[in-house]
């Protein structure tokens, strides 16, 4: 049967159906992104207009190119993503790909400008790294000029000691310790003499005083270590050994062979001749050590000690330095028949303390022309 | 001025002739030494004690020559060119004492003579009277009269 024209007009017309079909179609989702796409479309090639040759960007252009972006762009806007795709495709040569969401718009973003940002980092990294190496030459100059100073200065002292400029010797501070001892020129000897304090009030070198045994106080120490004294360490065959610097009287480095005298003891070195007259040196080894006593020891002599106020002196290898000691610092001898030159034993440095006082009493009392 | 003058007057001159042995030089007053020989052809004497080496003919005078070195301790040594025999007279006997050389003649002060030491049990340290500095050298000063103990110097005549 043929419909008529009035019955299709009929069933076709249906003005809410319309009505909604118009609405779905304007605002249905499936329908919705072409339109979308249509209008990016549209403003991308005005932005693209607004662009220049990718190749000839320049910073001023690019600052442009940006604010009119953010000018177009705005947070809620649905053309960002294609305005900054259409931007990163033209001007940076980079894929067009269209992020949809935030999240992607943001690691866009971070990736667009990782270049700007390790450049940035790398920028400061060489900062950095000059500003160091800067600090470094600047503490390396310092340094050098420090040393340079310090070298002057030791050069100056030489100069000084060289010109027979007597040195004042290191005694009484802890931090001139480490200090080389003073220095003073022999006028006869091209070898120098290292100076050490002289007790004041005690008989000039040359002349023997009688013997008269130091009588240690009654805790048990001698009078120079009711405080802290000051040791010289020295080695002997081997052995360190240490002397209280109050009474000592000088170095001699040895230079020229002792002269020797027939007919005295086995311990007796020989004489050496210094400018405070001559100095018994006497084996040091020999006395302290017999039973370990080896004659490579006069091979190995380098120095001569002199006992203050007395003309002996000890035979030694080498000097070492002067040290700081606390009476509490050593073990004190308390029975001192069997060996008298032993004051006690140093327990740090594991060395014995010479009592040379005693120990030239008990040389002088050897001394026949002295005893008699 | 006058204390000076008297003091000088004590403080004697004296002249040491000094002569080498082992290394060492070794004074004795210039008034006790006769001459100085070469070295000779010097005869051992059977039974004569260690120190005496032997008899030399002095312009036909024997005159018994010691052996320094054994006197003083000393290990013996070779002969050699510089060795001589020098001619004293001590404790009023003329004898010769063998060295290794002669050197000079020194001008000493008295109170330039210091006195030696004498550690040990060794009867030779009393042949020693002093040391002395001179010319950057020590001297060791010997006292000739006490080289030998009066019965030694008594036997010199044996031989």
């Amino acid at each position: 049967m043929k419909k008529g024209r009035g019955d299709d007009d009929k069933q076709d017309i249906n003005p809410q159906k319309d009505l909604q079909d118009y609405v779905d179609f304007m605002f249905f989702d499936d329908l919705a992104p072409k339109i979308k796409v249509e209008k990016v479309k549209t403003v991308t090639e005005n932005v693209k207009s607004a662009e220049v040759n990718p190749a000839s960007v320049t910073p001023e252009k690019f600052k442009t190119a940006k604010n009119k972006q953010k000018s177009v762009l705005t947070p809620s806007s649905p053309l960002k993503p294609a305005s900054i795709s259409s931007l990163q495709s033209n001007s940076l040569n980079i894929p067009p790909s269209v992020p949809q969401t935030q999240n992607q718009l943001h690691k866009h973003t971070v990736k667009k400008n990782l270049p700007l940002h390790k450049e940035k980092v790398q920028s400061r990294l060489r900062n950095a790294e000059s500003l160091e190496r800067k600090l470094v030459r600047e503490r390396v100059k310092n340094l050098t000029q420090g040393m340079r100073q310090t070298a002057e200065a030791e050069q100056t002292q030489k100069t000084k000691v060289q010109a027979g400029e007597k040195v004042k010797p290191a005694v009484g501070a802890k931090a001139a310790i480490e200090e080389p001892l003073p220095v003073i020129n022999h006028p006869d000897k091209p070898a120098s003499i290292i100076s050490l304090p002289v007790q004041e009030g005690a008989p000039a070198s040359g002349s023997i005083e009688p013997a008269q045994y130091q009588v240690w106080c009654e805790n048990g120490r001698p009078q120079w270590a009711q405080d802290a004294f000051e040791c010289l360490l020295f080695k002997v065959a081997g052995l360190t050994m240490a002397v209280p610097l109050v009474e000592l009287g000088s170095i001699y480095p040895i230079t020229d062979e002792l002269t020797a005298i027939f007919g005295q003891a086995d311990w007796f070195i020989g004489l050496m001749s210094t400018n405070a007259g001559n100095i018994r040196t006497v084996n040091t080894a020999k006395i302290v050590m017999p039973e370990r006593y080896d004659d490579e020891f006069l091979d190995n002599i380098g120095y001569v000690i002199s006992i203050n106020g007395y003309d002996w002196g000890l035979a030694v290898d080498c000097v070492d330095k002067a040290i700081t000691l606390e009476p509490e610092a050593v073990r004190w001898r308390t029975s001192r028949s069997k060996r008298p030159w032993l004051a006690g034993t140093v327990v740090e440095y594991m060395c014995a303390l010479f009592d040379v006082q005693a120990m030239a009493q008990m040389l002088g009392q050897s001394d026949r022309h002295l005893s008699h | 001025m006058a204390t000076n003058a008297a003091s000088n007057a004590d403080d004697t001159m004296l002249q040491w002739v000094t002569f080498r042995l082992e290394n060492e030089t070794y004074g004795i007053n210039v008034m006790q030494v006769q001459e100085v020989l070469r070295y000779t052809e010097i005869a051992p004497v059977p039974g004569a004690p260690a120190y005496v080496l032997g008899i030399i003919n002095l312009r036909g005078n024997v005159v018994t020559v010691i052996d320094t070195r054994n006197r003083f301790g000393l290990q013996p040594d070779e002969i050699t060119d510089n060795t001589r025999i020098v001619i004293i007279e001590a404790d009023k006997h003329v004898v010769g004492i063998l060295v290794d050389a002669v050197a000079e003649v020194v001008y000493l002060r008295q109170s330039e003579i210091e006195t030696a030491p004498n550690v040990g049990n060794e009867e030779s340290a009393k042949f020693i009277q002093g040391v002395c500095n001179k010319n950057d050298q020590l001297l060791i000063l010997v006292d000739l009269d006490k080289l030998l103990t009066g019965q030694e110097w008594a036997e010199m005549d044996d031989f």
